[in-house]
């Protein structure tokens, strides 16, 4: 799969494309880039030129409240591009950084408004990944400010194993999330001593199984339950999943 | 101020070892001590819970000094 692929492949679970599409998204240029875990793709306060697709490995965005501790605001997988509001917002308002090591390439915002401006298929779609990114903020506030710790931790997973099984980045049943425990609880507003608790429930109850950081879907059933998980919220075409 | 930290035990499936809170007599928070499904935390304790300006603290302290510090300056007043 090339890297035009992963991005085609992640529109396409939006709306359908034809060849006319794929050519013109095919002559975007990408300018490829490698992250260490850890390492900011765009930090808050940046001014990015670019829009990046992540192409391999999983990012985050996340926003610095005082005293240092951080809210992961968002997960994002192969195909993504967790910053396409630069292409109309100048400032970064939060910023993104690789969970795993992460291969992305940044396309010029020049080249990608030439394109949409072309092209009223692949500018809906964009419009359509804009609002579809705001239904899974509205999701996580929900998550994070009225769940339990079991039911928020369940709800990520969920979340997770449905969009890479639709990117067809995990196998069935598989769920690969290396999200520390620290990293899962600035995802949802829990602490590391909250998190290792509920894994460990959460394991006793048939739920998932994991080897360190990485866990796997055990029961999707039971895991879909507890979360109260229904996949409307992504607006996903061809799921597999559900 | 008279921070004491008293004995009791919490319904937890493993964290079982806990510590009532009082300042002055009042119930000010709860602390746990982190077993061994914490891995290299364990032995540290924790605030489960704590009231009024002690709401939240994710910190894990080594020993029941760290958390006797932590509430001495937390219900420090104000030096604005």
């Amino acid at each position: 799969m090339t890297d035009y692929d992963r991005l085609i492949r992640r529109l396409e679970t939006i709306a359908g494309l034809n060849d006319e599409d794929k050519l013109a998204l095919r002559q975007l240029p990408l300018r490829k880039r490698a992250f260490d875990e850890n390492r900011d793709l765009v930090s808050q306060g940046d001014k990015p030129t670019e829009c990046c697709v992540i192409l391999e490995g999983m990012a985050a965005r996340y926003k610095i409240v005082s005293g240092g501790r951080r809210q992961i605001i968002s997960l994002h997988f192969a195909g993504d591009l967790p910053d396409l509001q630069s292409l109309y917002l100048d400032r970064m308002d939060h910023g993104l950084f690789a969970l795993t090591p992460v291969r992305a390439a940044f396309m010029p915002h020049e080249s990608v408004r030439a394109l949409i401006r072309r092209n009223d298929r692949i500018n809906d779609i964009l419009i359509r990944y804009a609002l579809i990114d705001a239904a899974i903020f509205r999701q996580w506030i929900a998550n994070i400010g009225r769940r339990t710790a079991y039911e928020r931790i369940a709800h990520v997973f969920c979340e997770v194993y449905v969009r890479m099984r639709t990117l067809t980045l995990t196998e069935e049943g598989s769920l690969h999330l290396p999200m520390t425990q620290a990293e899962l609880g600035d995802a949802t507003g829990l602490s590391p001593v909250h998190v290792n608790r509920v894994l460990q429930r959460m394991r006793k109850d048939g739920l998932i199984v994991s080897r360190g950081d990485v866990h796997a879907v055990a029961n999707w059933e039971r895991l879909r339950r507890a979360a109260d998980f229904t996949d409307e919220y992504l607006h996903l075409r061809q799921l597999r999943t559900a | 101020m008279n921070i004491e930290f008293q004995p009791i035990e919490l319904f937890h499936e493993q964290d079982v070892v806990g510590r009532l809170v009082l300042i002055d007599g009042k119930l000010a928070g709860v602390l746990a001590q982190l077993s061994e499904a914490h891995g290299d935390s364990a032995g540290k304790w924790f605030l489960e819970c704590g009231f009024g300006a002690l709401g939240r603290c994710d910190t894990e302290f080594e020993d029941l000094e760290a958390a006797r510090r932590w509430f001495e300056q937390a219900i420090a007043p104000n030096k604005g």
